[in-house]
């Protein structure tokens, strides 16, 4: 799956090239090398807009900002934030890292089928897990129901705020780093380990001393995915009441405290700023190359003999929590609308399954939409920067692409709270409508589109392009004729991706969504705001499906 | 006339100097190869040429026009040169009819079949290219390349994906296409047999400096420099001193008359062909290692001032380890003697 790509982005080479010879070399480029320098510094501006214009709304009241800030409070939301995501990560690994292994290197009974079941949590966005969970798990909830007749149960531990957050986040993230240390001990060659076997170490040694340092660099990429994901979470920490920033700036933004808003959004670009520097500074030489020439052999899988019992026990619990309970409560629920007949006794209204059903239409055909066009626009737009990076290396070139990846500091509903300023104050004819949404999911997934761009591009060799243009081709014929038709499964994977990501997105869709646009995230959110969660199961049910679809669509056709 | 023109091509990446004064120039229809190990700035110069690196200084022409100077550069695909890649380079998505057909306006069907049948490959213009074996994907890059009839072939590394027998074969194969076709080309190579084989004119390449450039011939057994003659060929130095006589050698004196003043110590280069081998007790060498080469023995000699040589002997003189032997000169012609790392002429012939 393309899924890795998410990681790809932070491992650009940097390549040195002086500046005289870069002018040199572009001297030399065509019209068309200037297009994709425009698009790249189209990509730059949109994302520079959301510091600047942070900055600037704070500029009027530094003084307010520094009072708000500078309260016990803050410290508090830091430690809670910061708290959530070393725990979360360092959960997700200690999960992640022995599922890979288990679903790639050993003779697992059913590894192909485990390794499907146990990345799906994906497509599952945090805020669906979060009310799916609390449904469950708070003291009163469905688990204590069905306990109290057996156990006489009264009351279950406290869900709400970090044990839930927690759990939801751990359980929804880990596949990050499960996909990325899958496709890396997919690539190593077994050489190496059968090396350090014939210098006399056990396998278990082995696997301590050659296979999880090898490790090492896509562990550590797959954690600060999951850190950034927990960092940058607000539907769950929101639905589940945990402090974190994202969720005060959430309640500030809808007291209309703006100022303070801007203050916490810009606190939390600076810490996971900071978290994504100390990663590229502690990343130094950890990338290893395959130095060995030649195809890897296929490897000899591992045999766990009597362990493989604690491998399947292993495997299956995290199933049964990752997947089971979480789908067990979206069927319940579900089961109950259908049989309940949406009620809303509170409004006085009531609404037939079918009524219920129809008026889902709309929101799905919005959230399609705009995730295609989402989607299709990052993908568009990170074309140019990832072709610049892979085929033309330069200072300009480092600079798009280190603001690439320094957007991946950028939370939705920070970069929806820096809309919103711009909108209101520089472009109302934008505002609340939907280009401006789109510009946002730019914003939040042109990083991961330009890894996924890169990834495919990297797998053609530059002497193709060289060979076309020794054949006379000039660089846009040669792009449309070689460059494109050979990224494109690669592009539509990424796409694929890019697209669920859209269609899970909350914080964005919420703040910048024109009005009257509703989309199912946000129907499902509104649903359990208000604890409907038979409600939010149909809308749900639908979004998991429809986000599915492409990234179902293209496994499928890599089989073939 | 030449169809290549070079001169003092200048090329540094990150202010390594890459290529230094480098001037060649390859007449019409003859082949050029530029051999030398990796990272000697063959492949750079190569490149050059193609234009798919810029000049820092120096001049390139084709076929008398201006292609590159210090501030002109016309892109490679204004250049009409072909170039046939180390990995082919064959477009993946694309059949060999489509391939070939790449570089060519439309409707040039019968030129693309022309060009499948000129390197064996007729027929077969539906293939996809994951569908053909490594020689055949040699034949679709090479037809690719001269099918819009460049005025010059550039060749780089194209036989060091292919396996020993493939090599060889090849090479003969596009040899003969090369010169059936009239074509100029500019071959690039680190493997000495193979460039020996494939030039008219072989240039030997070192840390971006052209050493020489000569027939094979003339490489081969007049080398110039001290690092083409230890490049070609399994070479020994033995270190020599200037006398009236000729040069004194731990094998005696060569009646070679050198124009240095007596007493200059110098570098005799003597190649496994240019001695001759005896047992005898009382010799100046021991046999330390014994090679079984298939047609020869080589043997490597110790000589008596620790000196190590070696020396190629037919199977019937077969002498174990160990074994003292005498050592003697038995070359038909003048040993080739390097005073500071450059040749230096014998004047008594």
């Amino acid at each position: 799956m393309g899924v890795t790509d998410f990681g790809s982005v932070r491992s650009l080479p940097r390549i040195k090239v002086e500046l005289g010879q870069t002018w040199l070399r572009q001297r030399h480029w065509s019209v068309f090398h200037w297009l994709l320098v425009g698009s790249a510094g189209l990509v730059a501006a949109l994302i520079l807009i959301v510091p600047i214009y942070l900055l600037l709304r704070i500029g009027t009241g530094w003084a307010e900002a520094w009072a708000t800030l500078s309260q016990p409070r803050t410290l508090e939301i830091l430690g809670n934030t910061l708290g959530l995501a070393v725990a979360v990560t360092a959960a997700s690994i200690l999960i992640a890292v022995p599922l890979a292994w288990l679903t790639t290197s050993t003779d697992l009974p059913g590894k192909r089928f485990w390794a499907v079941i146990v990345a799906l949590p994906l497509v599952v966005p945090s805020y669906v897990a979060a009310y799916l969970f609390a449904s469950i798990l708070t003291p009163k909830g469905l688990l204590q129901q069905m306990l109290y007749p057996i156990f006489g149960i009264e009351r279950l531990p406290n869900f709400y705020g970090f044990p839930g957050a927690f759990l939801v986040l751990t359980l929804v993230s880990y596949p990050f780093i499960f996909l990325t240390v899958r496709s890396a001990l997919k690539k190593m060659d077994p050489a190496l380990v059968e090396a350090a076997r014939s210098l006399g170490l056990s396998p278990w040694r082995a696997f301590w001393r050659v296979t999880l340092p090898y490790l090492r660099p896509s562990i550590t990429a797959g954690s600060l995915l999951v850190m950034l994901y927990t960092l940058r979470d607000f539907g769950a920490v929101t639905m589940l009441q945990y402090s974190t920033f994202t969720r005060i700036i959430y309640n500030r933004y809808l007291g209309y405290k703006l100022d303070m808003a801007a203050a916490m959004a810009l606190v939390l670009v600076l810490v996971t700023a900071v978290i994504l520097i100390l990663e590229q500074r502690s990343q130094g030489k950890a990338r290893y190359a395959r130095v060995s020439i030649g195809v890897a052999r296929a490897q000899t899988p591992t045999k766990l003999g009597r362990w493989r019992w604690l491998g399947l026990g292993f495997t299956g619990l995290l199933s049964f929590w990752a997947l089971l309970v979480p789908a067990f409560g979206l069927a319940y629920w579900f089961w109950r609308g259908l049989n309940q007949d949406w009620a809303v006794r509170s409004l006085g209204a009531a609404q037939t399954n079918v009524e219920s059903l129809v008026s889902l239409i709309e929101p799905a055909w919005n959230s399609l939409s705009a995730s295609l066009l989402g989607a299709g626009l990052a993908m568009l737009l990170a074309l140019p920067i990832a072709i610049l990076v892979v085929r033309r290396p330069g200072r300009l070139s480092r600079l798009f692409e280190r603001l690439t990846y320094a957007s991946f500091a950028l939370p939705g509903i920070v970069v929806a709270l820096a809309y919103v300023f711009f909108g209101t104050n520089y472009a109302p004819s934008l505002y609340q409508t939907l280009p401006m949404l789109l510009i946002a999911y730019v914003i939040l997934f042109i990083p991961q589109a330009v890894g996924a761009q890169r990834s495919s591009l990297l797998q053609v060799s530059s002497s193709l392009e060289e060979a076309a243009q020794s054949l006379g081709k000039r660089p846009s014929t040669i792009f449309r004729r070689i460059t494109l038709p050979l990224v494109k499964p690669g592009m539509l994977a990424g796409g694929a991706l890019v697209f669920l990501t859209c269609m899970k997105e909350l914080p964005a869709t919420l703040i910048l969504s024109p009005l009257g646009f509703n989309t199912l995230s946000a129907e499902i959110w509104s649903n359990i705001g208000e604890a409907f969660f038979a409600r939010a199961a149909a809308p749900t049910l639908l979004l998991l499906l429809l986000s599915s679809i492409p990234l179902a669509w293209m496994t499928l056709r890599e089989k073939e | 006339m030449s169809t290549v023109t070079c001169r003092n091509l200048y090329k540094s990446f990150e202010n390594m100097p890459v290529v230094q004064d480098v001037s060649l120039s390859v007449p019409p229809g003859q082949i050029l190869v530029l051999l030398g190990p990796s990272g000697c700035g063959k492949t750079t110069t190569l490149r050059l040429i193609a234009g798919f690196e810029t000049l820092d200084n120096g001049r390139i022409e084709i076929d008398n026009q201006l292609m590159a100077d210090g501030s002109t550069h016309v892109p490679p695909e204004k250049r009409r040169v072909g170039i046939v890649f180390q990995d082919y380079a064959i477009f993946p998505h694309l059949s060999l009819a489509q391939n070939v057909g790449f570089g060519l306006k439309r409707g040039q069907a019968a030129r693309v079949e022309e060009m499948l049948n000129f390197v064996g490959l007729g027929g077969l213009g539906g293939r996809m290219p994951h569908q053909l074996s490594g020689g055949q994907q040699q034949r679709v890059a090479l037809a690719r390349a001269l099918a819009p009839q460049p005025v010059v072939l550039l060749l780089d590394e194209p036989f060091s994906n292919l396996d020993a027998a493939l090599r060889v074969e090849m090479r003969q194969e596009v040899r003969r296409l090369l010169k059936a076709s009239g074509t100029t080309a500019v071959f690039v190579t680190h493997d000495q047999e193979e460039a020996l084989f494939m030039g008219d004119q072989v240039g030997v390449m070192h840390a971006g400096h052209l050493e020489q450039v000569g027939t094979p011939e003339a490489i081969f057994h007049q080398p110039r420099t001290r690092f083409v003659a230890e490049f070609l060929g399994q070479t020994d130095f033995l270190p020599g001193t200037v006398t009236n006589h000729g040069v004194q050698t731990p094998l005696g004196t060569l009646p070679q008359t050198l124009p240095l003043a007596s007493g200059t110590a110098v570098e005799v280069a003597i190649r496994p062909d240019d001695l001759l081998l005896t047992p005898d007790e009382g010799g100046n060498g021991r046999i330390v290692s014994r090679q079984f080469v298939g047609i020869a023995f080589v043997y490597e000699v110790r000589l008596d001032d620790g000196t190590r040589i070696h020396s190629w002997q037919p199977h019937e003189n077969s002498m174990g380890e160990g074994t003292a032997v005498s050592v003697q000169f038995a070359a038909p012609h003048s040993l080739p003697c390097f005073y500071q790392n450059h040749v230096v002429s014998d004047k008594s012939r």
